[in-house]
């Protein structure tokens, strides 16, 4: 019976899946998976572009400020409410002005800001840690 | 792989404006790589003005949406108009939540709605100058006609 409820439990919630970022094309890569995912779980299209949109620029800060790390879609129930979360993480020598930029006052021409700035706006629940030696970034995306 | 290699963004002339039609998944360096190419081509072409459709684009994130802006406000600058056309409710609904304002943005709602003014301008200026020919030949006629008559008289 424990063996049944196991079994249903895991066929309800997909296992995560891991994307390395290495290079500009798995940042593509990365995005359109992401999409993939979220339409196959039954999200709406609104739900899968914010999805994409969160993976994408998550993949991008990964590859543009720390070189390579790699993205995590796990899919997942919180009570009824469904929820697709995005981590991305690297070894990347963190992120400065956090604070800053998280405020929305922060104007940089790389692009950084702006770009983790929308990830907040999209996300229900947005963390992030990050340290001179890596930095884990979570969104959480209800579909 | 280089640029060459890759597809590039195709910019096509269309009756004195450029069409550049953006389609699937647009990579970050064939983004920027369409940025001095289509200023070279509006500068090259004296075109009046761009449109870039991006009906075929299936995701805008804050990089591209930034690139778009960049390339809008350097036609605004170089004199020559911009209309982005098909924008798909997602792409639009997840750019307003994102924080970004589309103000600068001249848009339309399909590729039809942003090529209707130009094919309706040509239309006129061929009607114009069509009824400017017929009036040179009508013209033309008379003077031919009154001289006859004056050869006759």
């Amino acid at each position: 019976m424990e063996e049944i409820r196991r079994l249903a439990a895991s066929a309800s919630t997909p296992a995560a899946e891991r994307i390395s970022i290495e290079a500009e094309v798995d940042v593509s890569r990365a995005r359109r998976r992401a999409y993939q995912l979220a339409v196959s779980l039954g999200a709406s299209s609104f739900a899968s572009q914010r999805v994409a949109t969160v993976t994408s620029e998550l993949a991008r800060n990964i590859f543009s400020y720390a070189g390579k790390g790699y993205i995590e879609l796990m899919p997942r129930n919180a009570g009824s409410e469904h929820l697709l979360t995005v981590r991305a993480a690297d070894k990347g020598s963190g992120i400065a002005n956090l604070e800053v930029i998280l405020s929305g006052n922060y104007r940089s021409r790389s692009g950084l800001g702006r770009g983790l700035l929308a990830i907040k706006r999209l996300a229900k629940r947005f963390d992030v840690q990050t340290t001179s030696h890596g930095t884990t970034i979570e969104a959480d995306i209800p579909f | 792989m280089s640029m060459n290699e890759e597809q590039q963004i195709p910019i096509l002339s269309l009756w004195g404006h450029l069409l550049v039609p953006l389609q699937g998944d647009i990579s970050d360096r064939a983004a920027e790589d369409l940025v001095p190419r289509v200023l070279d081509r509006v500068c090259k072409e004296s075109a009046l003005g761009v449109i870039i459709d991006v009906s075929g684009v299936w995701m805008m994130d804050s990089h591209l949406c930034a690139l778009l802006a960049k390339l809008v406000q350097a036609f605004k600058l170089m004199g020559a108009g911009a209309v982005v056309s098909g924008l798909s409710p997602e792409i639009v609904t997840t750019l307003m939540e994102m924080g970004f304002e589309l103000k600068q943005f001249s848009t339309t709602l399909t590729l039809e709605a942003a090529l209707e003014p130009i094919v309706r301008s040509r239309a006129s200026s061929a009607a114009q100058t069509q009824a400017s020919n017929l009036e040179r030949n009508t013209t033309n006629d008379t003077r031919e006609a009154g001289g006859k008559n004056a050869c006759a008289n």
